[in-house]
C-alpha cells in the first residue's frame, strides 16, 4: 500500500491525469506479453517529458519506492512487469520524432514511439529504421532499446545496439544524463552497455537512431525439404557462401500445419517437413546471382520445391505464414510456452533432432519457427496451464532444452530478454563470477536497486519462482 | 617499486616474472620494473591476483604497436605481455564464428581465417604485430563503417580477467545473445582499464569474391564532399570511404584531394557499383594497396603529432576543410573522423575550437611524452564522465589496471 503522501506528491510534481492508483486503472500495468508473471503495481505515471520521468523517479527515490519504465507490453520475458509492485513509468504517450538529420541519417526519437511509425515518419526520404522485432507495429523503440530486439532482419543489419548512438538517460536517481551522440566519443561505451540492459540502469527518454537507405531490391525465396536436418544444413552451407540474406527463417512441419489449416494459409507445401523462407535485398545488379547459389545450396541438400516471389504481393503472401504462425498457434491449446534460445548455426540439424527427443520424451507437442540464420530457436510448446502435472512435464522439457543450447556452445536468449522468466536459469550460462561482475555494474547504475528489481539474477526464491511455467499471449496477430 | 619485497618474489617465483630488457618497449619513457608473460588464462589470472595483493600497477601489451596512446600512465609497475594467449581456436566456417586467443596477430588471425575463404572485418595499423586483444582493448576505430565493421559488432563475447584476478567471462560464441548484461560494448575501447582480455569469440564475414578502389579527385574538402553525397543513395554503398588532402595524396601521385572508396561483393554487385559511380562523378580506379596506407596513417605520418577529431559524419568534410593547413590529412567522413599530423601543438586550441564548432572533439593520437603532463589526450571529459568514473572505481577499485592512461585519467 502506498503511502497517501507519495501519490500527493507525484500528483503535484506531475499532473493529477498522470498518476493512476485505482486498481482498475493499474490493472493494465500488471504484465507483459508474458503472462504468467503479473504483479499489479500500486500506480502507475504517464509522463510527457524527461523532466516528468525525472520527477517520478525522483519521488520514488525519496520515498523507496520500486519502479519500472514501460512501452507498449509486448515483451515476452515479463521485463515490464512491476516484480515488486511499486510504481510503472509508461512511455507511451512520449511518442513524436523530434528531430530529423537527414544529412547524417539520423532521428532524435521520444522512446514511447511505436517501432514501425519511425519508418512510417521517414520513408518519404527513403529511408528506414532496420531493427524489426515481430511486434513492431506495437513495441516501442524504448522497449527495443531495453531489450537490445533483434528481429528477422537483424541477421544482416544488427539488432537494435547496432542502430542506437545517443541516448537521454533519467538514471535511477533521477539524474538526466545524455550519453553518445552523432560522432564518435571518448570513454567507455555506454551507449552500448546501457542498450540491452532490460530496464535496469534507468530509463531512457530520447534516443538517436540511426536511418539505412532502403534497399534498391527485394526478393522473397521460399525453399521446402523433406527433412528438417536437410534445412539446417542448407542454413549453414548458405552462410558459407558469404551471401549474406537479409532474413532466413525456418518453420517445422507442426508449424506449417497450423499456419496452413488456418484462415490466413500462406500456401506452403504441407508434405514438406520444413521450409526456409529467405530474403534477399541489395542492389539489383547482384540479385540474379545470388538468388542462383542460393537456389543452388538449397537444390544440394535435397529441396523440393523452390519458389521465388514474382511481385510484392507474393512477397508478402510467403511472408504470411511465417507471421501468422505464433498466433495461430494459439488455436492448439489454452496456454504456450515459447523458448528464445541460440545455438550456433551448425549445431541446427543435431539440436533440433535433440529437441524432438525430449518433446517425445515429456510427451509434449514442440512447434518450431525461428530465425535459422542467426541459430535463434524459437520452440513453441502448447500446453494446458490447469493441468498441473502437464505442467510440471513442459518445464522439465523446457529446461532439458535450454540446457541442450547452453551445452552446444548456444545461449539461452536471442532475443526476448531474461527479465523475470529466465533469470533463474543464468547459472546455466554463467558463473556466480561472471553474475556478480554484472551485478555490480547494476549497483553502479541502479545503486538503490529501485528501478526494475529482481530481474535478470538469480534470486534465493528462483527455485519456486521457475516452477511458474511462462505463457504467452499467442493472439491472432502476434508473432515472435 | 621495491624489488626485494616477498610480494614481488612470489611473481618471480610463481608466474615467472622476469625484468625488462633492452628490447622491452616503453611506453612514454617509461619501463616497468617486471614484465609478466603467463602461458594461459590461469596464469594470466594468478599474475594479476598476485599484482593485486601488491597493488602493483599493470598494463597489459600485446604487440605494443599502440602504447602512444592515451594518458601518460599514474603508475607503472609490470607489463602482463599476453602474446603468449595466441591461437585461431574453434573457426567453424558454417557459423562465420571464432574464438581467438587475445594475444594473436592480426596477421595470423586473417590468414588463418583466409584459408577458409573468410575475414575478420576489423583493420589496425602494423597487423603483423598487433594483437586482437589490443585492437579491441584500443578500440581502433577501422575503416568499415557498414553495420558489422566496428570493433563493437565484431565482438559477440569473451574471456577475461578482472583487475583482482578473477577470471569472468560475458556474452558466448553465438552471433545474436541477449543474456546478461552488453558487456563486450564496455571493454572494446577500454584502454586495458577494467578488465585483461585472455580470449575472445568474434563475428565473420566471407572474403568478399570482388574487392574495387576507385579514386575521385577533388579540388578542395568541399569539393569531395559534394561526390560523397551525390553518391550516397546508390544501391551499393562502399565498405570504406577515405578522404586524403594533397599532402597525403602523394602515394596517388596527384597533387588534389582525394575520394577514395572500395566496394567489395559479388563480380556482378561491383560492376554495377562502378558503372553506376561513373555516371554520377569522374573517377579513376585505384590501387587496392593505398587502404594500407589508409590503414597506417594515425601511426606512420612524418610528424611526431597526430590528431583525431570525431564529428558526425557528413561535418567530417567540414572538418577536413577548416584542418587543410596542418599537415597530411586523412578522414574517414562514414565514422566522422578526420587524423591530421601538424608540426607542432601551438594551433592545438584552435583545432580544437574548430571541432568543438562543429560539436565534435579532438583525441591526440600521437603525442609526445612531454607534451601529455600538461594535456589530457582525450580533451574535456565526455558526457556521462561520472558513471565512467564510478565504474572503474567499482571494477578496480585499487587502481591497478593502466591508472591514469584513459578519458578524464581515469
Amino acid at each position: 500500500m502506498l503511502d497517501p503522501t507519495f501519490v500527493d506528491k507525484l500528483v503535484e510534481r506531475l499532473r493529477p491525469e498522470a498518476v493512476l492508483v485505482s486498481p482498475h486503472h493499474v490493472l493494465v500495468y500488471e504484465c507483459d506479453g508474458s503472462t504468467a508473471f503479473r504483479q499489479t503495481p500500486d500506480a502507475a505515471v504517464l509522463p510527457a517529458t524527461t523532466e516528468d520521468v525525472a520527477a517520478a523517479i525522483r519521488t520514488c527515490v525519496e520515498h523507496d519506492v520500486p519502479f519500472v519504465g514501460r512501452g507498449a507490453g509486448t515483451g515476452l520475458s515479463g521485463g515490464a512487469t512491476p516484480a515488486e509492485g511499486g510504481v510503472v513509468i509508461s512511455l507511451a504517450g512520449m511518442n513524436q520524432l523530434l528531430e530529423l538529420d537527414l544529412d547524417n541519417r539520423l532521428a532524435r526519437c521520444q522512446t514511447g514511439i511505436v517501432n514501425l511509425q519511425i519508418s512510417k515518419k521517414v520513408a518519404e526520404h527513403g529511408l528506414y529504421f532496420a531493427p524489426d522485432p515481430s511486434s513492431q507495429s506495437a513495441c516501442t523503440l524504448g522497449g527495443n532499446i531495453a531489450e537490445n530486439s533483434g528481429g528477422p532482419h537483424c541477421f544482416k543489419y544488427g539488432a537494435t545496439t547496432a542502430h542506437v548512438v545517443g541516448l537521454t538517460v533519467v538514471l535511477p536517481t533521477g539524474e538526466v544524463v545524455e550519453l553518445g551522440g552523432p560522432q564518435d566519443g571518448v570513454g567507455y561505451d555506454l551507449v552500448g552497455l546501457f542498450v540491452g540492459s532490460e530496464g535496469t540502469f534507468g530509463i531512457a527518454t530520447e534516443a538517436l537512431v540511426r536511418l539505412m537507405p532502403k534497399p534498391e531490391s527485394v526478393k522473397t525465396l521460399l525453399a521446402a525439404f523433406r527433412s528438417m536436418v536437410a534445412a539446417c544444413e542448407a542454413v549453414s552451407d548458405i552462410v558459407a557462401t558469404g551471401i549474406v540474406p537479409a532474413a532466413l527463417e525456418m518453420l517445422d512441419r507442426p508449424t506449417i500445419e497450423v499456419v496452413e489449416a488456418g484462415v490466413v494459409a500462406a500456401g506452403y507445401p504441407t508434405d514438406a517437413e520444413a521450409v526456409l523462407l529467405i530474403e534477399l535485398d541489395g542492389a539489383h545488379h547482384g540479385m540474379e546471382r545470388m538468388e542462383r547459389e542460393i537456389r543452388n545450396a538449397c537444390e544440394a541438400r535435397g529441396a523440393v520445391s523452390f519458389t521465388v516471389a514474382r511481385n510484392e504481393e507474393e512477397q508478402a503472401r510467403l511472408w504470411l505464414g511465417r507471421k501468422a504462425a505464433f498466433g495461430a498457434m494459439g488455436r492448439l491449446s489454452t496456454d504456450l510456452y515459447v523458448q528464445d534460445g541460440v545455438v550456433p548455426r551448425s549445431r541446427l540439424p543435431e539440436v533440433l533432432e535433440k529437441v524432438g527427443e525430449i518433446a517425445a520424451r515429456y510427451r509434449i507437442k514442440v512447434a518450431n519457427v525461428f530465425h535459422a540464420g542467426d541459430g535463434n530457436l524459437h520452440p513453441c510448446i502448447p500446453y494446458d496451464g490447469r493441468d498441473e502435472e502437464e505442467r510440471h512435464r513442459v518445464l522439465e522439457a523446457g529446461r532439458e532444452i535450454l540446457e541442450l543450447c547452453v551445452a552446444v556452445g548456444g545461449s539461452i536468449s536471442g532475443e526476448h530478454g531474461i527479465g523475470r522468466e529466465k533469470s533463474s536459469y543464468m547459472d546455466l550460462l554463467f558463473s556466480e563470477h561472471d553474475l556478480n561482475l554484472m551485478r555490480a555494474l547494476r549497483e553502479v547504475w541502479n545503486p538503490a536497486g529501485l528501478c526494475n528489481p529482481n530481474k535478470i539474477f538469480p534470486t534465493s526464491h528462483g527455485c519456486g519462482e521457475a516452477m511458474s511455467l511462462p505463457s504467452v499471449a499467442a493472439v491472432p496477430g502476434a508473432w515472435i | 617499486m621495491d624489488l626485494t619485497t616477498d610480494g614481488v618474489a612470489r611473481l618471480l617465483d610463481e608466474v615467472g616474472a622476469r625484468p625488462p630488457t633492452k628490447t622491452t618497449p616503453r611506453i612514454d619513457g617509461m619501463t616497468p620494473a617486471l614484465v609478466l608473460e603467463p602461458e594461459d588464462a590461469d596464469g594470466c589470472a594468478r599474475a594479476l591476483a598476485l599484482c593485486h595483493e601488491e597493488e602493483m600497477a599493470l598494463i597489459p601489451v600485446g604487440g605494443a604497436t599502440r602504447l602512444g596512446i592515451g594518458n601518460l600512465p599514474a603508475r607503472l609497475d609490470a607489463y602482463l605481455d599476453l602474446r603468449l594467449l595466441s591461437g585461431v581456436e574453434d573457426h567453424i566456417p558454417g557459423d562465420l564464428t571464432a574464438a581467438l586467443g587475445a594475444g594473436t596477430t592480426l596477421d595470423a588471425v586473417q590468414e588463418a581465417l583466409g584459408r577458409e575463404g573468410q575475414f575478420l572485418p576489423l583493420d589496425a595499423p602494423d597487423p603483423s604485430r598487433a594483437t586482437i586483444g589490443g585492437i579491441l582493448a584500443s578500440g581502433e576505430p577501422g575503416m568499415r563503417r557498414r553495420p558489422g565493421g566496428r570493433p563493437r559488432d565484431v565482438l559477440v563475447g569473451f574471456e577475461a580477467v578482472l583487475a583482482d584476478g578473477t577470471p569472468v567471462k560475458a556474452g558466448g560464441r553465438v552471433v545474436k545473445n541477449v543474456a546478461g548484461y552488453e558487456l563486450m560494448k564496455l571493454v572494446v575501447g577500454s584502454l586495458g582499464t577494467l578488465a585483461v582480455l585472455t580470449r575472445v569469440f568474434v563475428r565473420l564475414r566471407a572474403l568478399p569474391e570482388k574487392v574495387l578502389t576507385l579514386c575521385c579527385s577533388a579540388r578542395s574538402a568541399r569539393d569531395a564532399s559534394e561526390s560523397w553525397r551525390r553518391l550516397r543513395d546508390l544501391p551499393l554503398a562502399p565498405e570504406a570511404t577515405a578522404l586524403l588532402n594533397p599532402k597525403a595524396s602523394a602515394a596517388l601521385g596527384t597533387n588534389e584531394w582525394s575520394l577514395l572508396l572500395r566496394y567489395e561483393g559479388l563480380s556482378e554487385e561491383i560492376e554495377g557499383a562502378a558503372t553506376d559511380v561513373s555516371e554520377r562523378v569522374k573517377v579513376e580506379p585505384a590501387s587496392d594497396s593505398i587502404w594500407h596506407d589508409v590503414r597506417d596513417f594515425p601511426t606512420h605520418g612524418e610528424s611526431d603529432l597526430c590528431l583525431r577529431g570525431q564529428v558526425a559524419p557528413a561535418r567530417a568534410f567540414d572538418l577536413a576543410h577548416a584542418w587543410q593547413d596542418g599537415g597530411a590529412l586523412m578522414g574517414l567522413p562514414d565514422a566522422g573522423l578526420v587524423y591530421s599530423h601538424t608540426e607542432s601543438l601551438d594551433a592545438l586550441a584552435d583545432r580544437r575550437d574548430q571541432a568543438g564548432r562543429l560539436s565534435g572533439t579532438v583525441v591526440l593520437e600521437k603525442v609526445p611524452s612531454t607534451m601529455k603532463r600538461e594535456l589530457d589526450v582525450f580533451g574535456d571529459p565526455p558526457r556521462g564522465f561520472s558513471l565512467m568514473k564510478r565504474i572503474k572505481e567499482k571494477l578496480d577499485p585499487r587502481g591497478v589496471l593502466s591508472p591514469g592512461r584513459f578519458v578524464g585519467r581515469i
